[in-house]
């Protein structure tokens, strides 16, 4: 049963007015409420300024809440105490270019707090981490950006945190750095840590996140695991045949080889008798049904669905936003 | 502790590593080395010369080091999203200020030991021979620019790196005229004006007591408590100026 | 919190100010004053330029200096003559009130160009502003002997410069010599006899008792004057 000790992140009526100039405000969160527990992965959607920066800054005192409270492992938010726990990795590797990999790693390290043996465990430990034992000896200015992202990913794994802030972690890695952050992420989630992740990627966070909050304009529209969120209703079916196959009625071809030839087949909105009808003509043309799989909503098409809803009715929004004045 | 002291190592190889400094530091150097050649002309005066010359270009040095680093010190953390990265650590505002802080002293300090050194090796090989009273007048020009460290960083805090060098810039110059400001004071007929100048005369940095190169060419020795009040004086003074600094970093946001 | 840290701040960063005032007094009055502050109050000309260098006066002392003795040498190889000298050691003399050389070959080339006002002028600006250096006083000696032919003066100005710390021995008997040559042989024996007393030279005590001897043996004088001779 999880409970209040299990609480690594709490965000409470959270509201946020950035001011520009002497009379412009601008709104950039409206009555945040938000959770995150221990042991698990909390991904943030949302359109480029819905939020979810401003959200993490303001956990990490980068930035101060307008209204509001929160906490950060159990203290307030922004408090220097629980940032020893936390780790950061920004949307772009803000790094010093003059640095090795290896002194930017030792000057952060000493920065989180250690010092002498410890911060050459910690260091070694991100650098496997992270896979960057051919290039400790390099200055960072001469990495490419996928490297750079690693590094940077590095220096959030420094503290061996209890709570990891990911900012669009996954843009700009190659399908092998990939593959290897996504275990991470979830070999972090195992051991009981909380990764709180905003990304662009959804089929990436789809496959990774327990917990997803979507943010609109400064308002968090959807918050929930997946599966509850996601609809059930099947949207159709992707049958994949082999032999060849010119086309298929109501059928929208989504890839297809030769030699010997093989496709895939979308039939959106069929009924379950209807598509007995056209396997039972598949094979009756000589082709041969490989897969039959139905189609639900994936998060892709939930964020389309949400973001395109009005959203005006989050209880408590307004009265926030008018008591920061 | 160990954050100040990291951040200070920091600033100091990144200072070292500005290719501007470096030449800086070189084309000074050269001008420095050259006052050798200015004795003959001054007719049994070399000594003096050399020396006045010497520690004038050791001050503008260090002036420009001032200028160069420490106005745009914090605006390049800002502006490289840097200070993300450290202020998302366990780091106080303080600890980052005082750290930068430490920093640039110590590339001024390296930067006014080599100075220094080429002076001394020109006097040297001039004849004319050395002895503490340099050292002193480096000890001097440190002070100074302690002080205007601080100031440049109180100025980076608050704004732009062209208004603060301008800034700094005022600064330097009204910190040498403040005895025109008190005798000032003295000749207005208002109150609250002469009040108002005597305060600014307080308020402003006293640059100008630290010039003492007369005494120096002139043999006159510098007393212990003479030179124990001007460390008092920059320290107190530059804790002054780091305490109004860190009441504007403390509030700044980064989005 | 945040508000009273704040206030904290403030007032933290204001005691420092006000303490490093307090500070910057004492260090103020611990600093030896080179030159009288007052006697620059007299020439606004010279004081702007003090105040315009910045802290650096030396420097544009040095920058005159160069440009004085450019000036001397580029004339001395042609008309001799130097309007402008008067000028150009009063810059110098104003930013480095201590620059004795300048006030020595400023007060020579005044006089070589005819001038022996501004020889004199500046030279006793020197002695005023210099008034421990027996080298602008005996300068000053100098001066009267070879160009004003003012034996008294002369003396006076020998003497005050015996009487200064690290004159050499060779100023009091200028002193005495000039004493006699200006017709004051009370004024030399004094000098003689106390040059007599205080050397531990032989040759100077045999030079010193042969003058004695030359002047006469006469009564000391010395208890009828003040110590310091007479006042100019």
């Amino acid at each position: 049963m999880v409970g209040e000790l299990d609480l690594v992140l709490r965000y409470q009526g959270i509201v946020k007015v950035f001011r520009s100039g002497l009379r412009r405000r601008v709104p950039a969160l409206r009555g945040v409420s938000l959770e995150a527990r221990a042991g698990e992965i909390l991904a943030l959607l949302g359109h480029n300024g819905a939020g979810k920066t401003t959200l993490i800054k303001l956990a990490l005192g980068l930035l101060r809440p307008t209204a509001g409270t929160g906490e950060l492992l159990g203290r307030p938010l922004g408090d220097r105490e629980a940032r020893r726990r936390v780790g950061f990795q920004p949307e772009q590797p803000y790094l010093y270019p003059f640095l090795t990999v290896g002194e930017t790693l030792r000057f952060f390290g000493e920065l989180s707090g250690f010092s002498g043996r410890r911060l050459g465990e910690r260091v070694a430990a991100a650098v496997e981490a992270c896979g960057l034992e051919a290039v400790t000896r390099q200055p960072v200015r001469r990495l490419s950006r996928g490297w750079q992202q690693r590094v940077a990913l590095a220096t959030a794994l420094l503290p061996d945190p209890r709570l990891l802030f990911l900012d669009e972690p996954l843009g700009g890695l190659d399908p092998d750095a990939r593959f290897a952050l996504k275990a991470l992420i979830q070999r972090l989630r195992n051991e009981g840590r909380t990764v709180v992740l905003s990304s662009h990627i959804l089929p990436d966070i789809e496959q990774l996140a327990d917990r997803v909050a979507l943010l609109q304009r400064g308002r968090v529209i959807a918050e929930g695991r997946l599966e509850t969120l996601l609809s059930e209703e099947v949207e159709g079916f992707e049958i994949e045949v082999r032999g060849s196959v010119s086309g298929i009625p109501g059928a929208e071809a989504l890839w297809s080889r030769s030699g010997p030839a093989r496709s895939l087949w979308w039939l959106p909105g069929i009924e379950a008798v209807e598509l007995q009808r056209v396997v039972r003509g598949l094979i009756d043309a000589g082709v041969q049904v490989v897969a039959i799989a139905p189609r639900r909503e994936n998060l892709e098409a939930f964020f389309a669905r949400m973001t395109h809803r009005e959203t005006d009715t989050v209880p408590g929004n307004s009265d926030a936003i008018r008591a920061a004045g | 502790m160990t954050a100040v002291l990291s951040l200070a190592r920091h600033t100091l190889l990144d200072a070292l590593r500005e290719r501007l400094l470096r030449t800086l530091a070189l084309f000074l150097g050269v001008l420095l080395a050259a006052t050798r050649l200015a004795a003959p002309l001054t007719l049994g005066e070399g000594r003096r010369v050399t020396l006045d010359l010497g520690l004038g270009l050791l001050s503008l040095f260090g002036f420009l080091l001032v200028l160069l680093l420490g106005t745009r010190m914090m605006q390049k953390e800002i502006e490289g999203r840097t200070i993300l990265l450290v202020l998302a650590r366990p780091v106080h505002r303080v600890e980052l200020l005082l750290g930068k802080f430490l920093g640039l002293l110590g590339v001024l300090a390296i930067g006014l030991a080599g100075m220094l050194g080429i002076l001394a090796l020109v006097l040297v090989t001039s004849g004319y021979g050395v002895d503490a009273s340099l050292a002193i007048a480096g000890l001097y020009a440190f002070l100074e620019l302690s002080i205007l460290s601080a100031l440049a960083l109180l100025l980076g805090a608050c704004s732009s790196p062209l208004l603060s060098a301008f800034l700094l810039l005022a600064l330097y110059v009204a910190g040498h005229l403040l005895q025109g400001l008190l005798e000032m004071a003295r000749l207005v007929s208002q109150p609250i004006l002469a009040l108002s100048l005597k305060g600014a005369f307080h308020l402003l940095p006293r640059l100008d007591l630290y010039g003492c190169t007369l005494q120096l060419v002139h043999g006159t020795p510098l007393g212990a408590g003479e030179i124990l009040w001007g460390v008092a004086y920059a320290a107190l003074y530059s804790a002054g100026v780091l305490g109004l600094a860190l009441l504007a970093f403390r509030s700044r946001e980064f989005a | 919190m945040r508000r009273s840290g704040t206030i904290g701040l403030v007032a933290l960063a204001g005691f420092c100010v006000a303490l490093a005032s307090q500070a910057a007094g004492e260090f103020s009055r611990q600093r030896a004053p080179v030159g009288d502050p007052a006697e620059l109050a007299l020439f606004p000309s010279g004081r702007w330029l003090n105040e315009m260098s910045l802290g650096h006066p030396h420097l544009l002392a040095d920058a005159a200096w160069v440009t004085a003795i450019q000036y001397y040498g580029k004339h001395r190889q042609t008309d001799r003559r130097y309007p402008l000298a008067p000028q150009l050691f009063e810059v110098i003399t104003q930013a480095d009130p201590s620059f004795r050389n300048a006030y020595l070959f400023g007060a020579l080339v005044a006089a070589e160009d005819g001038n022996p006002k501004a020889a004199e002028a500046l030279l006793r600006r020197g002695v005023e502003r210099n008034p421990r250096s027996w080298e602008l006083q005996f300068e000053f000696g100098f001066f009267f002997y070879v160009y004003r032919r003012s034996g008294p003066e002369a003396a006076r100005a020998f003497q005050r410069a015996a009487a200064l710390p690290g004159a050499p021995e060779y100023v009091a008997r200028f002193a005495a010599a000039a004493w006699e040559q200006a017709g004051q042989p009370d004024f030399a024996r004094l000098l003689w006899e106390r040059i007599a007393r205080q050397t531990d030279n032989p040759e100077v005590a045999r030079i010193a008792a042969e003058r004695l001897a030359a002047l006469g043996a006469g009564a000391s004088v010395e208890s009828t004057l003040s110590p310091g001779g007479e006042d100019r």
